[in-house]
């Protein structure tokens, strides 16, 4: 018992809570465009 | 704009954090599409939001352009040239090319967002990951929106794409565009 809790808890996604389900990823986030370019700044 | 990120960039020391920025200085690193926002309009966005020509206080705040292409390195020389030659007075922004951007600690990246925590909690459903988390186009925009950069114009196309609950979007709705008061409610206030 005790060893399969610890297994449990060793290999269950840490992101997950009992309980409660991920909600799915926004719309926006799923189509991404093609073409992205990555500006760098530091301002203070 | 599809991505921002916080973190530290433009020293010589390893891996650092918020407690131990050694000779880095803090820095925003943006993904976006070059189809809808040119890399002109960001280094607009970027003399304006602070002032290039006071010294900073420390290394830590200094102020530098990280070019990663060659046309970035051109717009940017451009830029500070034009910017010099309004003001009459030297920019004091270093142009340097981009070698490595270390991400800043995630109780960092979002800021406005975690001023809303049932908006943040949402989002951390959606993202458990502390990087996913903070590379979401969706929360990207909603971060905006809190903190009073969007506009009532995009929030109006773009809330059914945030991913957010009926409750979230009402919320986040009253804090980035509360109802502004009309003359009635203004006339309606009991005097002190």
């Amino acid at each position: 018992m005790g060893e399969t809790l610890a297994h449990e808890a060793r290999y269950r996604p840490a992101n997950l809570s009992f309980g409660v389900d991920p909600l799915p990823h926004p719309p926006m986030d799923l189509s991404p465009p093609e073409e992205m370019e990555t500006a760098t700044f530091a301002m203070g | 704009m599809i991505r921002t990120r916080v973190g530290y960039a433009g020293g010589t020391t390893d891996s650092p954090t918020y407690q131990s920025i050694g000779d880095h200085a803090e820095t925003i690193q943006i993904d976006y599409d070059p189809r809808r926002l040119t890399y002109a309009e960001l280094l607009d966005h970027f003399w304006h939001g602070h002032d290039p020509f006071t010294p900073a206080p420390s290394g830590q705040y200094r102020s530098i352009i990280f070019y990663h292409t060659e046309e970035q390195r051109r717009l940017a020389m451009e830029s500070k040239q034009r910017l010099e030659a309004a003001a009459g007075r030297p920019v004091l922004t270093r142009i340097m090319p981009f070698e490595r951007f270390y991400r800043a600690e995630p109780y960092h990246q979002k800021y406005y967002v975690r001023l809303v925590p049932p908006i943040e909690m949402e989002f951390r459903r959606m993202y458990p990951d502390p990087t996913s988390f903070t590379d979401s186009t969706a929360l990207a925009r909603v971060n905006g929106h809190v903190g009073g950069y969007g506009t009532i114009e995009t929030f109006t196309k773009e809330i059914a794409q945030y991913g957010l609950s009926e409750a979230g979007q009402r919320l986040l709705k009253a804090i980035a565009y509360p109802p502004r008061p009309t003359r009635e409610s203004r006339s309606q206030r009991k005097p002190r």
